[in-house]
């Protein structure tokens, strides 16, 4: 039991516990171990490697895959949002001319000039003239 | 640049693992891969986990090639990273009873010869400290790491690295102690 203590440490680090712990932590001597752990840490890396290749090639064929639809679907959808937007495009200047075009609603006085104005059916400027002849 | 690196220099190794070409890295490997598993070794507790950790840091190593400063020393950057990798294992494996990790220590590349209670009681003893604890006295009683090396490696000033040591030594001293009675 005395022999325990010597495992005792000074500050400046035990003599018969360093060299234990040199011999407890000494690195493998064997020369084809060194040689085997650099072929694991690089095959590590290989694959790893591999692994990020293979995992970028497959999001490519996937979407390689969809692209077809996806370039089909793009272009129905730029359609209509191409209509959609051209519609107000089209309702803006009928709704301008209804504007100028449309008589405003007027009390009707008597002896007051009935004024008719082209109708939007259509019909020419020349038949509201005709009319207008005739109701007076 | 030939298909044989022999004697290469570290800093042409850097250059060309910086360039792509994996003979640079392969030579950086074996360049640094004993240091490298000192440094694991002085912080997990068996030869399986110190392997484990030196894999992990070359890996995470070159996946942060791109972030080496080619102007430092690049076994020092390693150092550090395989000192993380290790700490990061040992953390995963403090669950583990520290009776079964001293008994689950192999050493097949060493001589069991003399005094093998000597040894089992300092395994014990050293299976108990914390494993920064342990990673200081190995680093400078064994490796002859200085203060502010160890303190790199770990992350912590060296100052830190000197007091940690300190306290390191005493609580193995009191391990030890215990043991005896």
């Amino acid at each position: 039991m005395d022999d325990r203590n010597d495992l005792r440490l000074t500050d400046q680090g035990d003599e018969k516990l360093v060299p234990l712990l040199r011999e407890l932590y000494a690195p493998p001597a064997d020369e084809t171990y060194w040689d085997g752990l650099e072929t694991r840490a690089l095959s590590l890396i290989a694959s790893n490697r591999l692994g990020i290749v293979r995992l970028q090639s497959s999001l490519w064929s996937v979407l390689e895959r969809w692209a077809t639809p996806g370039l089909a679907a793009a272009g129905l959808l730029f359609i209509a949002a191409g209509l959609f937007l051209a519609r107000p495009t089209e309702e803006e200047p009928r709704t301008a001319y209804e504007e100028v075009t449309e008589p405003a609603v007027v009390e009707e006085l008597p002896g007051a000039v009935h004024v008719v104005t082209a109708p939007r059916d259509g019909s020419s400027q020349r038949e509201a003239v005709f009319r207008y002849v005739l109701s007076h | 640049m030939t298909d044989d690196l022999r004697n290469p220099d570290e800093r042409e190794l850097v250059g060309f693992a910086l360039e792509g070409d994996p003979r640079g890295f392969a030579g950086l490997v074996r360049m640094h891969q004993r240091r490298a598993y000192t440094v694991a070794r002085s912080i997990v507790l068996s030869h399986e986990d110190a392997e484990d950790a030196v894999q992990e840091g070359f890996l995470r190593a070159y996946q942060a090639l791109d972030r080496f400063d080619p102007g430092q020393p690049f076994g020092a950057w390693l150092n550090r990273i395989v000192a993380n990798a290790a700490l990061d294992l040992a953390r995963k494996k403090k669950v583990r009873n520290a009776e079964e990790l001293s008994d689950s220590m192999p050493s097949p590349f060493r001589d069991p010869g003399e005094d093998a209670e000597l040894r089992a009681r300092l395994k014990n003893a050293l299976a108990k400290l914390p494993e920064r604890s342990r990673a200081v006295i190995v680093l400078h009683d064994v490796e002859g790491f200085t203060h502010a090396e160890i303190g790199e490696m770990l992350g912590i000033p060296g100052g830190t690295a000197r007091s940690d040591l300190h306290h390191a030594r005493q609580r193995l001293r009191g391990l030890l102690e215990n043991m005896r009675d």
